[in-house]
């Protein structure tokens, strides 16, 4: 079997019966457009494999092999199968087409699972949540791998503005005290470290290396690590390049890096769009961890936006970490 | 309504525009390949069910109900929803379209699930991977039970792994 292949991208007309009716000069347009359309109609709709995929990687859009056409984000949708409950083993590259390994252990059997589990169709972002139910505790992380394959369908809006990532799964409320004497308020977690950024923008497409948040000193120690990010774009309907709501998007990934024996990171996103009323995006995360001394904590950022809005957008980012226990 | 039914399988000509470009005579065979291409567009690509399959399986290629079309391995990509975290009770046979039945017991609270599911696209195996947690000890089997499709689209060579 072989590869279908088009020497040109073929384009589609909507061809009135009238042109080609009783009576009527059969014209060379005509003959093209019927040529054009019976050949659109063959390259139009396709499932693509796109590759293994974890929490925080970006599908990209793919490039369709019949013809060299590169899809837009809004003619893609995005559909996965469970490949795994855990994490990747490490080597693990997004994309990857051959099975991963998956990590060797998990934090215990599976509790929430899947706990939210999306691929944001308008932006690619995998956002995976699992939770795990050991000795009367749950452990909420990112572990998790996926199948993706791209649902693609030429001249389409199929994609809707995508939600915010989903939340983390939020612990069974503790049943409340037996009545007594008040226990007296515990003791405010001491903040060690913290980030506020207002108006930020930066290069197209750039990455700002990462930033230390706070390095934990000789001791073991459990943190909550609080941010949220928040885009704005302007709201006059511009439209990029594509012909689609021109948009800016930040991701935001935070991590920590322990000695041994692999760092860990996480994103949470934000997106907003050039539309009037269509999505000005924020997002909001919290993440409870331990970490062992010598453990560095860091975050950073990756913004895109469309050049049309470029100058009038820019987003907000607050960060705050608590040492809950030492 | 009714089974769309073609009498032969259409092929697919990458018609220059040059072949139907005005002062050039309209010639039978520009026609012929211009209604093979729309035939060719209606059937090239399909969502065929295939069955429920379980560990060790090989999901075969389809035949199009079309027209007789036999699809090669490079054409079908499967995607799978899962049926069951459990083996197939006894009788069940790969590939069979009514609902299988499940085994009546399984080892433990599931643990690593699903420990590495896939259908290679290249050659159709069926691969699941499932853990329990019985007694404090994981216990690895390959129980599962998946629902199949194939995705297909003539003249390709799309499988990737």
């Amino acid at each position: 079997m072989s590869q279908l292949t088009l020497g040109a991208i073929p384009g589609f007309f909507d061809l009135a019966d009238s042109a080609i009716a009783a009576g009527q000069v059969l014209t060379d347009s005509t003959m093209l457009a019927m040529s054009h359309n019976g050949k659109f109609a063959t390259v139009r709709g396709k499932l693509i494999f796109m590759g293994f995929y974890a929490n925080g990687s970006t599908v990209p859009t793919p490039i369709d092999p019949d013809d060299g056409y590169a899809y837009a984000r809004t003619e893609c949708q995005f559909m996965c199968m469970i490949y795994s409950n855990r994490a990747p083993a490490p080597g693990f590259v997004p994309g990857q087409a051959l099975p991963p390994a998956q990590s060797s252990s998990q934090a215990g059997p599976l509790y929430n699972f899947p706990g939210g589990w999306a691929i944001n169709d308008v932006t690619g972002l995998v956002t995976l949540w699992t939770t795990y139910y050991s000795n009367g505790t749950e452990t909420v992380n990112n572990d998790g791998i996926i199948k993706v394959y791209a649902i693609c369908s030429r001249m389409s809006l199929t994609t809707r503005p995508g939600p915010p990532a989903p939340t983390a799964p939020t612990p069974p409320t503790p049943a409340p005290p037996a009545p007594g004497t008040p226990a007296p308020p515990a003791p405010a977690a001491p903040v060690v470290g913290s980030v506020s950024l207002t108006g930020q923008t930066a290069a197209l497409g750039s990455a700002t290396s990462p930033v230390t948040i706070f390095t934990v000193g000789e001791s073991n120690a459990d943190f909550t690590l609080s941010c949220a990010i928040n885009v704005t774009a302007p709201d006059t309907g511009v439209l990029n390049s594509e012909g689609q709501p021109a948009e800016a998007m930040v991701t935001l990934v935070y991590g920590w890096t322990y000695p041994t024996p692999q760092p860990w990171s996480g994103t949470i996103s934000a997106e907003a769009f050039d539309t009037p009323n269509l999505f000005q995006g924020s997002n909001a995360q919290v993440a409870a961890f331990g970490a062992e001394a010598g453990t560095t904590i860091w975050y950073y950022t990756i913004w895109t936006v469309d050049s049309e809005i470029a100058t009038e957008s820019s987003y907000d980012l607050s960060i705050t970490l608590k040492q809950t226990s030492s | 309504m009714a089974q769309l039914t073609l009498a032969a399988i259409p092929g697919f000509f990458d018609l220059a525009d040059s072949a139907i470009a005005a002062g050039q005579p309209l010639t039978d065979d520009s026609m012929l390949k211009i209604s093979h291409n729309a035939k060719f567009g209606a059937v090239r690509s399909k969502l065929i069910f295939m069955g429920f399959y379980a560990n060790g399986n090989t999901v075969p290629t389809p035949i199009d109900p079309d027209d007789g079309y036999a699809y090669s391995r490079a054409e079908c990509q499967f995607v799978w929803m899962i049926y069951s975290n459990r083996s197939p009770a006894p009788g069940f046979e790969a590939g069979q379209a009514s609902l299988p039945g499940q085994s009546n017991s399984q080892p433990g609270s599931l643990y690593n699930f699903p420990g590495g599911w896939d259908i290679n696209d290249a050659t159709g195996v069926v691969t699941l991977r499932t853990t329990y947690w019985q007694n404090g000890t994981e216990v690895v089997n390959n129980d599962g039970i998946l629902k199949v499709y194939a995705v297909c689209l003539r003249l390709s060579l799309n499988s990737a792994n």
